[in-house]
């Protein structure tokens, strides 16, 4: 692995498998994501037969405990981007402070704006997970969705905290509601 | 062209052209400036409108029911006479290569009006995502700029280009 010093690069980098960790902005990479869902109902619920749910939960590393993480009273910028169905049915633009308390390991993330889209805040959701992953609670993101596999992305990212990014799995799954799933 | 693997920079990187960092599926932001020359030049200094040619191809082999979602921001003007920050939706059909017009799913700013169209001729052979926002007829200070969600490399595949008209959001001159 090449170990660097300051460098400069006269002309383009590009990065076509692997991320740029910029460390010195604290703000991770983009993590690109798909809103199809077809197998993992017990119930036979399934986007690919047009009977999925309405929305998609999406566990992230990022542990949601204080007792594990230390991540009290660092609140984070949390930021999804993205879009489902071909005509941008759902369009996703949000952002939220997500945080932990430091004295009691109470979990809050406070929705900081809807600036871009007009379903404002309908659907959307930060939760902690209820099951351990990993050993440690999750934080997880709730968007609405097409019950159909239609094209669409969505993109996550926060900041702080870069080093969570690999803690554990990402997942997906659709569920029938915002507030209980993992 | 150097070609590193796993590489850690401990300190400040430096890149005078494009960071393309396309794993993540988002481009690198492409700046430019509303100051624009114009075949029309009514009201002066390039009309009221900035239209923008972006490198996407406005047809199936670069769009095709796999929407590119197009952001733009900025500012015209010392005292930000318009502000631009919207998203569009750019999509064509799979089936018949039909260009799905401006799907506007974001704040607009202040005073922006945007529009997005399909560019008349072709460049480099194919059609092109283009758009126009309102500009204020000086070449104030000002700079606007555009990423592209999905897709990352159709960001590279053609110059970019500028032009001022006279025309607004609701009756297109379009100059491309």
């Amino acid at each position: 692995m090449a170990d660097l010093q300051a460098t400069t690069i006269n002309g383009d980098f590009t990065t076509n498998s692997g991320k740029v960790f910029d460390s010195g902005s604290s703000f991770t990479p983009w993590y690109k994501l798909g809103h199809c869902d077809c197998s993992s109902d017990p119930t036979g619920n399934s986007d690919c037969l047009g009977t999925g749910h309405p929305y998609l939960h999406v566990r992230t590393p990022i542990p949601a405990d204080n007792t594990h993480s230390g991540i009290g009273w660092m609140p984070m910028m949390f930021e999804v981007v993205g879009y489902h169905t071909y005509s941008g049915e759902k369009f996703h633009n949000h952002k939220w402070v997500v945080n932990v308390r430091g004295d009691n390991n109470g979990f809050s993330a406070t929705q900081l704006s809807n600036q871009a889209t007009a379903l404002g805040w309908t659907g959307y959701n930060i939760y902690r997970s209820a099951s351990s992953y990993g050993s440690k609670k999750r934080v997880v993101l709730v968007v609405p969705k097409v019950a159909c596999c239609c094209t669409g992305f969505l993109w996550v990212r926060w900041s702080i905290s870069q080093q969570y990014r690999n803690d554990n799995a990402w997942a997906t799954q659709h569920f029938n509601s915002t507030t209980v799933g993992y | 062209m150097a070609n590193l693997q796993n590489s850690t920079v401990t300190g400040r990187m430096t890149v005078t052209g494009a960071l393309k960092h396309n794993s993540t599926g988002v481009s690198n932001w492409q700046v430019l400036s509303h100051c624009a020359n114009g075949t029309d030049t009514t009201p002066n200094y390039a009309g009221g409108r900035l239209h923008v040619r972006t490198p996407i191809r406005a047809d199936n082999s670069h769009l095709g029911w796999n929407p590119i979602i197009m952001e733009v921001r900025g500012y015209h003007t010392y005292s930000g006479d318009t502000t631009h920050n919207f998203m569009a939706l750019l999509n064509t059909n799979g089936y018949n290569n039909s260009f799905y017009g401006s799907q506007i799913t974001a704040d607009s700013g202040y005073n922006s009006l945007p529009l997005v169209y399909k560019s008349t001729s072709t460049y480099g052979g194919y059609h092109r995502v283009c758009f126009s926002v309102t500009k204020v007829g000086c070449c104030c200070t000002g700079h606007i700029w555009i990423r592209f969600w999905n897709n990352p490399t159709a960001a590279y595949d053609y110059a970019w280009a500028t032009e001022g008209r006279g025309d607004s959001q609701s009756s297109l001159s379009a100059p491309f």
